[in-house]
């Protein structure tokens, strides 16, 4: 079977239950947040200082928070079903456009960390595989142990010290020079000076992790009898390894990213606050100081959705990786 | 005679070793171009550990302290890293015992086989290819042309070992070496696989190293024997005399220990040779032959009602889409103090027939009468106390006991299960059980792991045992062991048998030991019961074209020597 076939019937069979899954999430979502005590009314409020009874009203009409839960739900419902994610009191935008305003920040930063991450912890893991035992594999077991117990935020502002602080190297914060007018090339160097560091600090964590996922499913594999055949056949060591071995070790380390794309938006949020980065995880945590839920649901909706997508892209890796996935049993 | 005339390999005082034990000791033999040699011993006897070394693919942990492997006027010891994987997979192959394990699933098997031809013969991806689905046909392996884009797991055992041969014979090797090249597979594949690694030697003229623990692979295939035992070599023989009787203790013990079908030999005519091995004073092995005394047995009783009735028996096994009939309405019957033996392949039906029976999966028609009782429609509270006289033996002596738990715990577990409350009376019973199956007393509080293979599957017999059945099912008890030790657990089964009055359902995929057991056989093939006869005739006088070719397959490769011979 021709391993396009497999791929699509993978991919069918992760989009079919994917529907589901996304409502599950929604209803779930929307009641669990009005456990929370207050409003976006309150907050609004709140912050002007003073409201008489009859403001707050109008507030609520407006927005529509003054419906029986179950209405509420409906009319939430009924925008999504036109592709809308509402209209957000606070900020007075609909929720899509502020969304997608932060999305592209969020996205390139996750992007750009779990690249670093896959990148390094599978050099490293593959250096610590072939030197299991030695001084090599000891001094890198001990960097990815502190890496995989020191806190983001911590790593964020010692990088911030050193790289911005002391060596003045790198921008400490936001995403872009402001009032800058670089074109073209320029204006890519110049993001990526300031992703730099974020991207760094919310990778570490996931560094540490998959050079030690890498160093234990490359050994595993070694032992396995084919490797063994494979250097029967008179392959060097590195053939054997990049050929036979990694390729097999892949398998178990693409699961992991894929779960680990929903730990990373948790993290986002902390990067962005230390680095001032204009993405989806301060934008969520604003919404629920401010009790927006209509801004939070459709992030977390929209998260969701991400999650859901980086299983279905691990699924198909997968498909390919492993001609005994997908086939039609 | 000019060294480079006839003499391919010669192995000169080879030692591997591991830290400080020697697992191979001043280990010497040859090969000639064109010949069989094999070696031949049991689990532990090093037989692997040299083959790996002849390819230097010891364990990094391994060394060579001292010898010599000249292959062709080159000693293989001294070549570089870069020179020795020159020779590996070009001038001596190696195929592995586990053609399930030994291909990278993640590649096409055409792939693997181009891997090599590309590395040693420079050639490009296209002649590879074709060179390739050459190979494929070669190896028997039909519809080369679509095949060569399968993916291991596609293929069954049998044709995956043709591919792993494909790869050994690719770059036509002087030399190829084979690891129990069929050890895994079923008898009539074994025999096609044999033939066919012969039949390849000659058309390639390759040296052939078989190791072994087959004494009957060995006598069929090869022309010289070296035997092996816990590292050293303790003789080589021409195949031929194999069997003559006045050979080195320990050969003459394998020998009598192993049964071969063409011998006829039924527990109630003798028992078999058992092989005892003493260190004398001065530190040397000694190996005693003991042929256990035999005993008389008291005949079948077959005006009694039978123990066992199995009427129409199904079983289907049914997956979202798809159902497999893995049982199809079988029917036997087994009288107090007979012994059924059960033939068939991987697939065949029998475990799951032995499962329908213990009532671990559900029948989806038909009838089992035990001991007079109907059991197909009791709940699982009626049926424990049926299970107390219905107990098994399964075959895998790692998997089936629990390792965290000591012995007595595992032979605990059932007593307390079925009500002996008092400890004393268990203690009693468990001690009286180790009796029955000879192990110390001193064993008991010890774990699984502390026990060579042998003692495992006599703790596996303990446990069925300790309830007092009456029935006891066997599923391939035997098959994973060591020849001396197989005559052991045998022997005792039989013993047993007549001690405590066991009835015994005996399911293996081989010939010789069914053979040797039972009173009665039957043969399923593809979830049928195709054939049934008394043990005697069932040899002699088989009824269905299948039971001939199982037979021949069994026996078969005889078909050499006799062609040798005229």
């Amino acid at each position: 079977m021709s391993a396009l076939l497999r791929i699509l019937r993978t991919l069918r069979r992760t989009l079919l239950q994917a529907v589901p899954t996304v409502l599950g999430i929604i209803i779930l979502n929307f009641f669990l947040l009005q456990l929370a005590p207050g409003d976006a009314a309150d907050v609004m409020a709140g912050e002007a200082g003073s409201a008489t009874v009859e403001t707050m009203q109008a507030l609520r009409e407006r927005f529509g928070l003054d419906n029986p839960v179950l209405v509420q739900l409906a009319n939430y419902l009924g925008n999504l079903a036109q592709f809308s994610l509402g209209f957000s009191p606070r900020y007075g935008m609909p929720v899509t456009e502020l969304i997608g305003q932060r999305l592209p920040g969020t996205l390139t930063l996750m992007a750009m960390a779990l690249a670093i991450a896959i990148l390094i912890g599978l050099t490293l893991g593959s250096l610590m595989a072939a030197f299991s035992g030695r001084l090599p594999d000891r001094l890198l077991s001990i960097f990815a142990l502190l890496f995989y117990s020191v806190p983001g935020f911590w790593i964020g502002l010692m990088l911030i010290v050193l790289f911005s602080v002391t060596l003045g190297w790198l921008p400490s914060g936001g995403a872009g020079t402001i009032g800058s007018s670089y074109t073209g090339f320029a204006a890519i160097i110049d993001k990526a000076r300031y992703m730099v560091l974020p991207a760094t600090s919310l990778a570490l964590f996931y560094v540490a992790i998959y050079a030690r996922l890498t160093r234990a499913a490359m050994l595993e594999v070694k032992n396995q009898d084919f490797v063994r055949t494979a250097y029967a056949k008179g392959l060097s060591p590195a053939v054997v390894t990049v050929k036979h071995v990694l390729r097999n070790a892949l398998i178990p380390i693409t699961t992991m990213a894929g779960m680990h794309v929903g730990g990373m938006l948790g993290g986002a949020v902390v990067v962005e606050t230390v680095y001032s980065w204009p993405g989806l995880g301060r934008l969520a945590f604003e919404a629920v100081m401010g009790r927006d839920y209509t801004v939070l649901l459709g992030i977390l909706l929209l998260s969701s959705i991400l999650v859901i997508l980086a299983n279905a892209l691990v699924d198909i890796a997968q498909a390919w990786l492993d001609p005994r996935i997908g086939e039609q049993k | 005679m000019s060294p480079a005339s006839s003499r391919l390999l010669e192995v000169e005082n080879l030692t591997v070793r591991f830290g400080s034990a020697d697992p191979v000791r001043h280990l010497s033999f040859s090969v000639d171009r064109g010949e069989t040699v094999a070696v031949v011993g049991e689990s532990g006897s090093g037989k692997s550990l040299s083959a790996l070394a002849l390819m230097r693919l010891l364990p990094r942990n391994a060394q060579i302290p001292n010898g010599r492997i000249t292959f062709e006027g080159t000693d293989l010891l001294k070549l570089s890293d870069r020179d020795i994987r020159k020779v590996r997979g070009r001038e001596i192959a190696m195929i592995f015992q586990e053609p399930m394990t030994s291909l990278n699933p993640v590649a096409t098997i055409g792939n693997q086989i181009v891997e090599v031809l590309r590395l040693h013969e420079k050639l490009s991806k296209k002649e590879a290819r074709a060179r390739a689905i050459e190979l494929l046909n070669l190896v028997k392996i039909p519809d080369a042309e679509k095949r060569v884009d399968d993916f291991p797991h596609q293929l069954s055992g049998g044709q995956r070992q043709r591919v792993m041969i494909a790869i050994a014979v690719a770059c036509k090797p002087k030399l190829l070496i084979a690891d129990e090249p069929t050890t895994a597979l079923d008898a009539t594949i074994q025999a096609q696989i044999l033939e066919l690694l012969d039949e390849l030697r000659r058309k390639l003229s390759m040296g052939l190293l078989l190791i072994t623990h087959d004494l009957g692979v060995v006598s069929r295939w090869s022309d010289r024997v070296v035997v092996m035992y816990h590292g050293d070599k303790l003789e080589e023989l021409p195949a031929s005399e194999l069997f003559s009787p006045d050979r080195h203790p320990y050969t003459r013990g394998l020998a009598q220990a192993s049964i071969r079908l063409e011998d006829g030999v039924h527990y109630t005519s003798r028992t078999l040779s058992e092989i005892r091995v003493v260190k004398d004073a001065n530190g040397h092995n000694d190996y005693q032959i003991r042929q256990p005394v035999p005993r008389d047995l008291p005949p079948v009783a077959n005006d009694d009602e039978p123990i066992l009735q199995v009427d129409g028996l199904s079983v289907t096994y049914r997956t979202r889409n798809r159902e497999n009939r893995a049982l199809d309405k079988a029917t036997l019957t087994l009288a107090k103090g007979e012994t059924l033996g059960i033939v068939g392949e991987s697939g065949s039906g029998k475990s799951t027939l032995s499962k329908a029976i213990m009532r671990l999966v559900n029948a989806e028609s038909g009838s089992i009468r035990f001991q007079g009782q109907e059991i197909t429609g009791l709940g699982p509270n009626q049926l424990q106390p049926v299970r107390r006289d219905l107990q098994m033996i399964f075959q895998d002596r790692f998997g089936s006991l629990n390792p965290r738990k000591s012995i007595r715990d595992i032979l605990e577990a059932p007593l307390i299960v079925h009500g002996v409350r008092d400890a004393a009376e268990r203690r009693r019973r468990i001690d009286e059980t180790f009796e029955h199956v000879r192990l110390p007393l001193s064993a008991a509080d010890r774990y699984p792991h502390e026990f060579s293979g042998g003692q495992r599957q006599r703790i596996g017999i303990a446990r069925a045992l300790i309830l007092r059945p009456s029935l006891v099912i066997c599923d391939e008890p035997v098959s994973a062991l060591d020849v001396s030790i197989q005559a052991q657990i045998l022997n005792l089964l039989v013993d047993l048998k007549r001690d405590l009055g066991l009835s015994y359902l005996f399911i293996s995929h081989d010939l010789a030991v069914v053979q040797y057991i039972s009173d009665r056989v039957i043969v399923m093939k593809d979830s049928r019961i195709i054939e049934e006869s008394d043990h005697k005739t069932i040899w002699r006088q088989p009824k269905t074209d299948y039971t001939r070719a199982l037979i021949a397959a069994a026996a078969g490769g005889e078909t050499r020597s006799r062609a040798l011979a005229s």
